[in-house]
């Protein structure tokens, strides 16, 4: 899998968002990752690799434990470039909604009558 | 693996949800307030095209559409204070009205930018989704598309990546 898809599969999980948050507030260890969760470590630490691996998480080599450190750049990076191809669409989507709310206004809601057109 | 991020969007408070099913493709699945006729018709009729293909910062410069198995589409926009018009052409490949639209797509510029985009449609109570397949020849072409929303030039603010960014992501 690229890298792109390795991020957006770590996101995913509604488990991995919770450890980003908490890590938001600062590092922590595997075990303080693992309480408030009520997770068992071995867990922890495979949804710890998982966000390693897509850039997400980094370890820290000055302690003898290791802390978990967030790497908010590549969250923001993938998040805006994810986002912006989205809201290229979902504006689209928000004048296609526009359009269908004028035909409602004035059109049986069967869709009936909207064919013709470039119809062959 | 499927990986996606749902993204809260619309005043009706419809989803747009964007997934990678794989490396090589998109996913996106929309639902809307209408018959799947009209969801469909708004890929097929020119004067509905034209209503929404271009967008705040795109004028529709080029809206030719033969719709038809075989038959050629070739849209093009325009952002103002740019004398690039980017150009977007393929063929329609399938066409089932109501239910599913196959059609090829080309950024003209990009020579090996081909995909296929495959649409269905599937109306329950009213409420229509609308799921956008769209699936490339290569990694790198997946990803240069993505990309491409970027460069779109779309100014949205980052405000609805939903809480996570919030939480997550402070001002740094």
């Amino acid at each position: 899998m690229d890298q792109l898809s390795l991020t957006f599969a770590a996101l995913a999980d509604p488990t991995r968002r919770a450890i980003l948050v908490r890590l938001a507030d600062g590092e922590a260890t595997v075990n303080e990752l693992a309480r408030p969760f009520h997770l068992r470590l071995p867990t922890v630490s495979k949804h710890l690799k998982v966000l390693e691996r897509a850039g997400l998480v980094s370890k820290t080599k000055k302690a003898q434990w290791r802390p978990c450190r967030l790497e908010a750049s590549r969250l923001r990076e993938v998040a805006e470039w994810a986002e912006r191809f989205r809201a290229s669409w979902e504006e689209r989507f928000a004048q296609m909604d526009q359009l269908f709310a004028e035909l409602h206004a004035k059109e049986p809601e069967d869709g009936s009558e909207s064919g013709g057109g470039n119809q062959p | 693996m499927e990986a996606s991020l749902v993204v809260e969007t619309s005043p009706e408070r419809r989803r747009a949800v964007l997934s990678l099913p794989s490396d090589k493709e998109i996913l996106v699945v929309r639902e809307f307030k209408a018959p799947k006729a009209w969801v469909f018709d708004v890929w097929a009729r020119q004067d509905w095209v034209r209503r929404w293909w271009g967008c705040r910062t795109h004028e529709m410069t080029r809206c030719e559409l033969d719709f038809r198995v075989g038959g050629r589409w070739r849209f093009g926009t325009r952002s103002p204070g740019d004398p690039t018009e980017h150009v977007l052409s393929g063929e329609y490949r399938e066409i089932a009205r109501a239910d599913r639209l196959v059609f090829t797509e080309r950024y003209e510029p990009v020579p090996g930018s081909d995909h296929v985009v495959t649409i269905t449609f599937d109306e329950r109570q009213g409420i229509t989704t609308m799921t956008m397949h769209i699936a490339h020849q290569s990694a790198a072409m997946r990803d240069g598309h993505l990309h491409s929303g970027m460069e779109a030039g779309l100014q949205e603010s980052l405000e609805r990546i939903d809480e996570l960014l919030a939480a997550v992501a402070p001002a740094s």
